[in-house]
């Protein structure tokens, strides 16, 4: 069914078309979740209240078309709310010893870009990871992070100049 | 940058390989089933309203029992004990930055281990992104080189809400007027503010037990000196240094990083345990880096009320592997095989309660399902210290409750390397 068709019946409150939108697309947004969240339970709960925001706010949407853009953005705002929760909740001590193992990086975590992407600031963070985790294009990254193409391309080019920096040797 | 991009290019791979759960329909049909309606916004004023009458009859109250109001969700253990018992030292004093955020110093609760300092943040003008909050503290008197803060954690109530507790080294002896500095970067300048008073030393937590312990054990490759105990009615503190005996300390760390995820570290763990079988609850602790050595501190409640002897045991040195499989179950499953270490025997009902028997050598850390919640488990404590085995061993975990098809999640397994060995603390 026509993605148009499925909204118009989300809007009238249908619970099932609002599910068969989104799992149309499931790799989608559970992959964009778990870039955020990088792990399986915390990507489900973004998930679940990404839903039911869509469908306490689907009658708001005025373009169908601009559904999965719309609910996306939804999902991302999701997942840094939970991602600030879980700061909450974690006590100073863990960081802590998070710290002085960074102290003691081995030459071969080079290879893992991840650690080192922890580095970045996290506006610089989520742009890298949109554009080349989920192939994302600037326009789509400006839109779901709420700023402009120009400020998507500079967090990438600043944060891969830093990576570049902080890897070294031949990279 | 091509190479850069190549890695880059390989997680994007990695994360292509990732499948979508297949409970994830289902995770959103529930949701969408399950939720709330929303609550009018008339319903939610008269609750704010409610709220501000209690927290004004609350400022009345902390002015006579000396309790320190509204922070009865963020404290625990000795700490809400004493608090609760109006123990603690209370201030009252505000700052207030020029972004509008204001933190009030409600009061504070000291030993010889620890001064732990109440705070309160409020945001006057917009709402408040508490991640974003570039918040510094430390604790100033006569000692030029002020008191560290250790640890801390909180609430955020709101947007422009908070509480917090955070703990510092004690002040030394000789302090007595003291200064909260806070500072906060607005628009990439630190701005200082700072909040005075004065140590009252009869609110001041006596001591229980001090001792110097200068004990080692060794655990595997590892050896562990214990320094010393102290412990009041507010805290438990005890210290010491841990050296890798074959190879260098900073290698061997080294090492296990490069080879393992963050999360599968190696950290001390350990239990004091009284006479009467009853165990410090530890809360927190570091470990920091000196040349050859790792030192690491332990602090948690205060010890327990009555005991004769007390024994540092189950000394271990605890990592994580991460698991992260789901597996649909019944009474019937029986040898179901997790991974190469990990084997599901067999899932029995027992009365009222679903039992799962798990074939491993260390610890799992598994949850079960009934399809629509977590059932309860019953009997995770009685595995929690229980040390790594040479050879698999089965554990019967019991879960309260019973349903036809179940959700068998597996978390984490707990490896640990330990030693018989325990050391006995004198006590006077």
């Amino acid at each position: 069914m026509e993605v148009i068709d499925l909204v118009e019946k989300a809007k009238k409150g249908d619970k099932e078309a609002l599910i068969q939108l989104v799992m149309q697309k499931k790799e989608e947004y559970y992959r964009l979740a778990y870039v955020y969240t990088g792990n399986k339970e915390d990507s489900l709960d973004a998930l679940q209240n990404m839903i039911v925001i869509l469908f306490d706010n689907i009658k708001k949407l005025r373009d169908a078309d601009a559904f999965y853009s719309w609910s996306k953005t939804i999902l991302v705002n999701e997942c840094k709310r939970i991602l600030r929760e879980r700061k909450k909740e974690i006590p100073i001590e863990e960081k802590e010893e998070g710290g002085y193992f960074e102290n003691y990086q081995g030459r071969e975590m080079r290879q893992d870009i991840t650690i080192y992407m922890k580095r970045l600031n996290i506006h610089q963070q989520e742009a890298i990871k949109l554009r080349y985790f989920l192939d994302m294009d600037y326009a789509t990254i400006a839109k779901m992070t709420g700023t402009s193409e120009g400020t998507v391309k500079s967090r990438i080019f600043n944060g891969l100049a830093k990576l570049k920096g902080l890897i070294g040797g031949e990279y | 940058m091509k190479d850069l991009e190549k890695l880059l290019e390989g997680k994007r791979e990695e994360l292509l390989m990732i499948e979508v759960p297949e409970e994830m329909e289902d995770c959103l049909r529930n949701a969408l089933n399950k939720r709330k309606k929303r609550i009018p916004k008339s319903a939610i004023a008269a609750a704010f309203i409610a709220v501000f009458i209690l927290a004004y009859s609350f400022d009345s109250l902390a002015y006579y029992s000396k309790k320190i109001i509204g922070y009865d969700n963020v404290i625990y253990g000795s700490l809400k004990e004493l608090n609760d018992e109006g123990k603690g030292q209370v201030i009252n004093k505000s700052c207030s930055f020029s972004n509008g955020i204001e933190i009030t110093l409600d009061g504070i609760i000291f030993d010889d281990s620890e001064l732990v300092a109440f705070y309160k943040i409020k945001s006057t003008k917009e709402k408040l992104d508490f991640s974003k909050l570039n918040l510094f503290l430390r604790l100033d008197g006569i000692n030029p080189m002020g008191y560290l803060q250790k640890s801390g954690h909180g609430k955020i109530i709101d947007d422009y809400n908070g509480v917090f507790i955070t703990s510092f080294n004690a002040p030394a002896f000789y302090e007595k007027w003291m200064k909260l500095n806070l500072s906060i970067k607005i628009d990439n300048t630190a701005e200082e503010k700072e909040i005075s008073f004065t140590l009252d030393r009869n609110k001041a937590m006596k001591k229980t037990v001090e001792k110097n312990l200068n004990t080692k054990v060794t655990v595997g490759n590892y050896e562990v000196y214990f320094e010393k105990l102290t412990a009041s009615s507010l805290s438990s503190y005890i210290n010491g240094k841990i050296k890798v005996l074959t190879g260098n300390t900073k290698d061997v760390f080294e090492e296990n990083i490069a080879v393992k995820e963050a999360f599968d570290l190696p950290h001390l763990e350990f239990d004091i345990v009284t006479d009467k079988g009853e165990k410090v609850n530890f809360t927190g602790g570091n470990m920091g880096s000196s040349l050859n050595e790792i030192s690491f501190t332990k602090n948690g409640d205060a010890l327990p009320e009555e005991f004769n002897t007390l024994e540092i045991k189950n000394i271990r040195f605890e990592s994580y592997k991460i698991i992260d499989k789901s597996f649909d179950v019944s009474y019937e499953t029986k040898n179901l095989k997790v991974d190469n270490e990990i084997i599901v025997k067999e899932i029995y009902y027992d009365g009222e309660e679903t039992c799962v028997v798990v074939s491993s050598r260390g610890l799992p850390i598994i949850g079960l399902s009934n399809g629509e919640e977590f059932m309860e488990i019953l009997n995770f404590d009685q595995y929690k210290s229980y040390p790594e085995s040479k050879e698999p061993i089965e554990r019967t975990f019991r879960f309260a409750g019973k349903a036809k098809d179940m959700k068998l999640e597996f978390k984490n397994i707990v490896n640990s390397i330990s030693t018989d060995e325990t050391i006995s603390i004198p006590v006077d």
